[in-house]
């Protein structure tokens, strides 16, 4: 049994089509990256599989259950993030959790003992007894993603967990969900920022205008990779000079320097093409001192992926 | 009904469960958003101005005292009502709070459930302790319990107008796109826009009968003896132009249930339907 299938899935939006015929699975025990720019139709996608949005048509199962004939059970083992929640400010995160706890069928002792564990997971537990209502954007998160794990879903669903958030809440968010990863949940993270989509997932898919461009292991989709970004340190001083020559050899694109004496520039091929790329800059006259992929890899892949498909 | 399970086998509340779940947190929220409270405190500053008017007065009778409070009744009403319902649903949209209630193995009709009850409970506990007042001092005033029967159909019948004006409060918050837009519109709906309606029916024969604010009009009727009929008409001689009638309508008790349940089922049936069809698309 998959934890999410998504099959033929359309959302318009007046004479916008948002998704277009998506289909998908996710399978057990992953941590998939719904990797995709703003607009792509990562959110739309994830509203539809948590019954916040209705699909135009297409189906989208959570553990073999239908979300539009019955929400109820297909969201039973479910733990959700979608956008940045707000919360009830008149609760505190004890309150949150208890409110939610009962809607899930959690008895009281469940709840308080759980709630204990999930707010000190998300570094929250000395907010416990908080009204929510002044609580900075980070810390909702946190509590959002306390919420999600409460009741020990089969699946989570996050969406761009660490959108709007400052580099050390984006920090810890992480860290919480590499915990996460390692306690064998189904994962099904958005997220726009390739870094943490490389960081913390198995699988990734990479979608635009609402279709799937590309998906996979992580591992493989880098190892597919024919674009990458390299960097070169010289002997000589990288002039304008040198810049000019350099951008004449095949395959060059979007060459700069780097440094006084370094450069960098995107090559499209594999093994065969650096090599010759290397020898038609030592037949300039180059003293190559270092040659060296640079960047993250994914993104090269990303970012051609997106170029094509607009 | 529900035999639904989550992971670890525990079953997730039959829906009605968690109807009331949704109503106790429901009310938690009006108790600590002070609006409860607030309401409260304008209730009592009502009940000191009709008490104070009424022992400085001369109606020495049960039914008397009970007719000046009861003429304020509906007005309270439509306060609590507005306060209770005229945000309930539109505010999970517009504050976001919906993304953390909506995914939940909970249907969107015990979602609905829950705060229709929680408004209606609010404004019923305001509703009861405005009547416990008023019969108390009522008691006092006239040192006698005549024709309490009379105040307690009173009663229900303003109990049975506070369920059809929050069933109005919910069908606008469920289609509204703001909260503060919301809450004026119930207001001005049942404090200004109805009876303004009503009024117009004073030039003619018929009665404004379907008017949920008319039926109203029995919430203080029924304590009158006797009961005024249906249409009373008023000839006034102007001079140069002859003669003006003015029609005065009052509902009968029957009319008035009957148009407060009509309006109850309708409202709460559409607001039911707009709230499932709604999609969180902000």
């Amino acid at each position: 049994m998959e934890p999410i299938v998504i099959k033929d899935l359309v959302k318009d939006f007046g004479g916008f089509r948002a998704v277009d015929n998506l289909t998908l699975t996710v399978r057990d025990g992953t941590f998939v990256g719904f990797l995709g720019p703003n607009g792509a139709g990562k959110t739309t996608t994830i509203k539809i599989l948590t019954n916040m949005l209705r699909a135009t048509s297409g189906s989208v199962y959570l553990n073999s259950v239908d979300i539009v004939e019955n929400p109820k059970e297909a969201m039973s083992n479910l733990g959700a993030v979608v956008e940045t929640p707000e919360f009830y400010q008149y609760l505190t995160p004890n309150e949150t959790l208890a409110y939610l706890g009962e809607l899930r069928g959690m008895s009281a002792e469940s709840i308080s003992s759980r709630s204990a564990e999930v707010l000190e997971t998300v570094k929250m537990s000395g907010w416990a007894d908080q009204r929510i209502g002044k609580f900075s954007k980070g810390m909702k998160q946190r509590i959002a993603i306390a919420q999600a794990i409460l009741h020990h879903p089969s699946i989570i669903i996050l969406d761009e967990p660490t959108s709007g958030l400052d580099p050390r809440g984006m920090a810890e968010v992480r860290e919480i969900l590499s915990g996460l990863k390692s306690e064998k949940y189904t994962i099904f993270m958005s997220s726009h920022l390739l870094s943490e989509v490389q960081e913390v997932c198995d699988e990734v898919v990479l979608i635009d205008h609402g279709k799937i461009l590309r998906s996979g292991s992580v591992d493989n989709l880098l190892g597919s990779i024919n674009i990458h970004r390299i960097e070169a340190r010289t002997l000589q001083q990288i002039d304008n000079a040198w810049l000019n020559n350099i951008s004449k050899i095949e395959g060059i694109e979007e060459l700069r320097a780097s440094g006084p004496a370094s450069f960098v520039f995107t090559l499209k091929g594999g093994d065969r093409e650096q090599a010759i790329m290397l020898r038609s800059l030592q037949s300039m006259g180059l003293d190559i001192v270092s040659f060296k992929r640079s960047g993250i890899a994914l993104e090269n892949l990303y970012l051609s992926m997106i170029k094509e498909s607009r | 009904m529900s035999d639904v399970a989550r992971a670890d086998g525990k079953l997730i509340p039959t829906d009605m469960q968690q109807a009331m779940i949704v109503m106790k947190y429901d009310l938690l929220k009006h108790l600590r958003s002070r609006r409860l409270l607030g309401m409260l405190a304008i209730e009592a500053l009502l009940l000191i101005l009709i008490s104070a008017l009424i022992l400085e007065g001369s109606e020495n009778t049960f039914i008397g005292a009970m007719g000046g409070y009861a003429s304020f009744t509906s007005t309270l009403i439509i306060i609590a009502a507005t306060l209770f319902a005229g945000d309930a649903i539109v505010s999970e949209f517009q504050s976001r709070t919906g993304y953390l209630l909506f995914p939940n193995p909970v249907r969107r009709s015990s979602i609905f459930v829950g705060k229709f009850l929680s408004a209606v409970l609010a404004t019923a506990i305001v509703t009861v302790i405005y009547y416990a007042v008023a019969i108390g001092v009522s008691a006092i005033v006239s040192n006698s319990l005549e024709h309490i029967d009379l105040a307690f159909a009173s009663l229900g019948l303003a109990l049975l107008y506070g369920v059809a004006a929050v069933g109005v409060g919910i069908l606008i918050s469920s289609f509204m796109k703001g909260s503060t837009g919301s809450l004026i519109l119930t207001f001005f709906l049942l404090f200004l826009i109805l009876p303004a309606v009503d009024n117009l029916f004073s030039l003619v024969e018929q009665s404004p009968t379907i008017s949920l604010t008319f039926a109203a009009m029995a919430i203080s009727a029924v304590l009158s003896i006797p009961y005024p009929p249906e249409t009373d008409m008023i000839t006034i001689p102007v001079e140069g132009f002859g003669e003006f009638v003015t029609y005065f309508h009052t509902p009968s008790v029957s009319t008035a249930v009957l148009v407060m349940i009509g309006w109850i089922l309708v409202t709460v049936a559409l607001a039911y339907l707009a709230f499932q069809r709604r999609e969180m698309t902000a």
